[in-house]
């Protein structure tokens, strides 16, 4: 792959084009997925090919092949030549620009202990089967659903500018879910959202199996929960359901590309416009969201970019005033930014990348606080734990999210279990209203390896770690018409 | 390209070992041209075939799925998936792969789409948005065109073959204020008026500037088609007789029922020229019409081929493509029925609240209209809906005239009319 990335930067060099790049990729996955005692699939995936992107006239051209061959090569370069010529035909007074990035010639590997392609297949099958097996052995339990899926990406990137980069980077992740029906009712719980880059030791860190009854019974216990009362309430909300609310309400509004209007056609646009940089008080003194693409085990965690940036770490928003954005080298250049964040992250060699949310996490606060301590100082309000239904307007300000179990809070202390609960706020309140984090004891990086984003959608992955945090004053209600 | 995909899969069953080897081909060759803020921002071409060989050891499966190149390596696969199959566990609800039938060929590929040039598309995007710049309108968008060929294949002598082309033109128009949104499809580029699909959603950015807050609550609504879709596709989803047969879904101990409005017909058929498609299902399965919904009945539920034998039933495939019968009645007609009410382009983001009343929540988004009296008002900011299509098809007051629209959630091609709809529930409100 690296001989005909040099290849590449050979003949694209005799072109009269202003920059080109190419990703060569080969994509092995692993996807176990069980329903019931049915192994309903056993695949695995290897994908081979190369992607070559060329700017012209200030303007963008993309082609791709799964041919992996010089001649291809050279094929596919005239043919992103032509595309990008047809594209400079509509640019009025628009050139694209590419914010600078040094030159880089290096290799980056996800650190590993246990390569996930060496473990038995096996061992993987046996371990999804003993997780459905004992959840269906829980009363009331009618379906489960577990699933692994474990990947490896060996990709080298070369541009015109120089830059020679080789990246393998592997992927795990497994979870499963209970589905129980009775009392005139059905409900679900999740052991839910652990993927991060790592190997197979990740999963088997994750406590699988030692989680399947618990689970089970939870789903259980929903059934016969009540619904909540309606009306404005406290939230203690979980890292892994923070995750979600981070992502949906900062992750894709500091996305500067969609900031910038060239999402407005599907994923939508931003409420967090240039103009409030530096001064929006996007939350409370207490909100510190931070982007680190170098975090280990974070499933943005890849090096460098998809256009060769390297990774790196920085405030999007400190003590609640909205500081900087996720950036690509063309959207970066737009705001006359010194560089590119290192956000543009494509799904395959055949796509375009596109500006991706980093690794952004809700940092933990510096006093010694635990959850108990957040509950404690809750009269009346709910705990929610896990992802549940999520939705979020185009500007990203008014959402609603349910969770996947909830806990009734009185007089500061977590007493029953409750059902169909949902809420709703807009963004810059709710952030407004966070007045208690804990600290880094209860930080967790939990991810997604589902984003989808851009037209035909790209799926991209990125962690969105957070501690447990408080929220006061927010509209509850009950997700069941 | 059937004969290259039959050739293909012919090679790797002759060369199998397995009790049952099955063949799945799809071949992907699409340009899209993407844009944002009136200028091309990604254009890009990819031509990929995915080969994907399942193999079959007594009840024991495997599967590897790989991009399909000229040097395919056979043998290594067939013994990859057969490891595979060796090393997974006998699967208690195995049934042996789909038997010969008799499938037709289908061809809806025309040459003119799938060879479309990438200036052609410049050309009417420059005429766009020079327009857009007169009127000091932003427009973004996707512009592609596609060939999309689908080969199953299998050791029973099962060979099931699909092409088509598709190009389609979506995009949003904006003002400061307000936005206005349009798509639409055609398999044959010559049928797609992109020019028109741009005009009507300036239109509704124009009607829709400088809009007035009210509050939420309950609304009578005119559903346009493209929001029908979506929000119809959710319920459509949980249709399967496995999930009522449960107890998880809505439809448990409802066949038969009626349970919608008795004006309510939906049914797919992959020969219906409303809305052709796929003859077969995943498995290779011939798919024929099916009702599902007749006279606000329950006909029937969709049954996979394990689900249908545990239950003694026939399977059905998976409705792919869905028709709801439609009026002559346009979305004026029904707008002039309204008293007081809403006008919806189009939702956003819908998800599952609760799968068992099917509740789903979601935003409008690119034209929400006061009426009042029979006509529109003016423009609204945008609402948040917590509601049931269960609901909303047992509560229509009229029925419009349908289109064959592909919507954001569903993905697929749907036939659906505008719905007129009695107290729709939206539960909050947005800041635009």
């Amino acid at each position: 792959m690296k001989e005909l990335a040099q290849f590449f930067q050979d003949v694209a060099k005799r072109e009269n084009i202003e920059y080109a790049d190419i990703r060569i990729g080969r994509y092995r996955i692993r996807d176990l997925f069980f329903q019931d005692l049915s192994p309903k699939a056993i695949v695995d995936e290897e994908k081979f090919g190369f992607g070559i992107r060329v700017l012209y006239d200030g303007a963008w051209g993309f082609a791709s092949s799964t041919k992996v061959t010089k001649e291809e090569i050279e094929t596919v370069l005239k043919r992103a030549i032509e595309i990008a010529k047809a594209s400079s035909m509509v640019r009025g007074d628009y050139r694209v620009k590419l914010a600078p990035e040094p030159v880089h010639v290096d290799r980056y590997i996800t650190p590993i202990e246990i390569d996930p392609f060496s473990v038995p297949i096996e061992e993987q099958i046996d371990l999804l089967y003993r997780v459905n097996d004992t959840m269906l052995k829980v009363k009331g339990i009618v379906k489960t659903f577990s699933h692994m899926e474990l990947r490896r990406r060996d990709q080298v990137f070369a541009s015109t500018e120089g830059s020679l980069i080789e990246t393998i980077i592997f992927t795990s992740n497994a979870g499963y879910t209970a589905f129980a029906v009775g009392n005139n009712d059905s409900q679900s719980r999740s052991f839910q959202d652990y993927p991060l880059n790592k190997g197979y030791e990740h999963i088997k860190n994750l406590g699988l199996l030692e989680n399947a009854e618990r689970i089970a019974n939870e789903a259980v216990m929903k059934l016969y929960a009540d619904e909540p009362d309606e009306g404005i309430m406290d939230l203690v909300l979980d890292p892994a359901h923070l995750s979600l609310t981070i992502h949906e309400s900062v992750g894709h509004p500091t996305e500067l590309d969609r900031v910038l209007g060239y999402e407005a056609n599907y994923a939508g646009r931003s409420f967090a416009t240039p103009e409030k940089l530096g001064n929006f008080k996007y939350g409370s003194p207490l909100v510190n969201f931070v982007a680190d693409n170098i975090l280990p085990g974070g499933l943005a965690t890849t090096g460098y970019d998809d256009e060769g940036v390297e990774c790196q770490k920085w405030y999007i928003i400190k003590e609640g005033i909205l500081v900087d954005y996720s950036s690509t080298r063309e959207v970066a250049s737009i705001l006359g930014f010194p560089r590119s964040r290192g956000s543009a992250r494509a799904d395959s060699f055949a796509s375009f990348p596109i500006n991706r949310i980093p690794n952004l996490s809700l940092m933990p606060g510096n006093e010694p606080v635990t959850p108990e301590d957040l509950i404690a100082g809750v009269k009346r309000g709910i705990y929610i734990e896990g992802r549940g239904s999520f939705s979020i307007d185009q500007m990203r300000l008014n959402f609603q999210f349910g969770g996947d179990m909830f806990y009734e809070i009185k007089d500061g202390k977590k007493g029953r279990v409750l059902k169909n609960v949902i809420y709703q706020s807009i963004t810059p309140q709710f952030w407004n209203s966070m007045d208690g984090v804990t600290d880094e004891r209860f930080w967790e990086p939990r991810g997604f390896v589902t984003c989808g984003k851009g037209e035909p959608t790209q799926i991209a992955q990125m962690t969105n770690g957070a501690p447990y945090a408080r929220f006061r004053n927010i509209k509850v209600g009950r997700g069941r018409r | 390209m059937m004969e290259k995909f039959k050739n293909v899969a012919k090679k790797i069953i002759d060369s199998s070992k397995a009790d049952h080897t099955e063949i799945f081909l799809y071949r992907v060759k699409e340009d899209n041209t993407r844009f944002g803020e009136s200028r091309i921002t990604q254009n890009m071409a990819k031509d990929i075939t995915y080969l994907t060989i399942k193999v079959h050891s007594g009840k024991k499966t495997g599967a590897v799925q790989v991009t399909l190149s000229e040097d395919l390596k056979i043998g290594e696969l067939l013994s990859r998936a057969m490891d595979i199959a060796k090393s997974s566990v006998e699967d208690p609800e195995y049934v042996p792969p789909v038997e010969k039938q008799d499938i037709p060929v289908i061809s809806r590929a025309f040459r003119e789409t799938e060879e479309l040039p990438p200036h052609k598309k410049a050309e009417v995007l420059k005429e766009i948005f020079e327009d857009a710049k007169k009127k000091n309108l932003k427009v973004a968008g996707l512009f592609t065109n596609g060939l999309y060929q689908y080969g199953v294949f299998n050791s029973n002598g099962l060979e099931a073959y699909y092409e088509t082309t598709m190009a389609s033109f979506s995009n949003t128009v904006q003002t400061e204020s307000s936005s206005g949104y349009a798509r639409d499809q055609a398999e044959d580029v010559r049928n797609l008026m992109p020019k028109e699909i741009y005009h009507t959603a300036r239109e509704k950015a124009l009607m829709g500037q400088n809009p007035r807050d009210l509050e939420p609550g309950q609304y009578d609504v005119v559903l346009e088609p493209l929001a029908v879709a979506d929000f119809l596709a959710f319920m459509l989803w949980t249709m399967d007789a496995r999930g009522a047969d449960e107890g998880i879904t809505y439809f448990s101990g409802k066949l038969g029922q009626k349970i919608f409005d008795e004006r309510v017909n939906m049914y797919s058929d992959p020969m219906s020229p409303l809305n052709p498609s796929i003859p077969f299902d995943g498995d290779g399965l011939l798919l024929r019409r099916v009702d599902w919904i007749k006279h606000g009945v329950l006909e029937n539920l969709y049954y996979d081929r394990y689900w249908a034998m545990k239950q003694n039933k026939k399977p059905t495939g998976r409705p792919f493509a869905v028709i709801f019968e439609d009026t002559q009645k346009s979305v004026g007609d029904l707008i002039k029925q309204v008293e007081k009410g809403l006008l919806v382009t189009r939702f956003w983001y819908i998800r599952f609240v609760d799968r068992k009343s099917i509740t789903i929540t979601g935003m409008t988004r690119d034209g929400l209209f006061y009426i009042e009296n029979g006509e529109i008002k003016y423009p609204v900011k945008n609402f948040r809906f917590n509601e049931s299509p269960a609901r909303v098809l047992a509560n229509l007051i009229d029925i419009g005239k349908g289109k064959r629209v592909v919507g954001e959630e569903a993905s697929i091609a749907m036939y659906m009319p505008a719905l007129l709809v009695k107290d729709f529930n939206f539960s909050s409100k947005t800041e635009f």
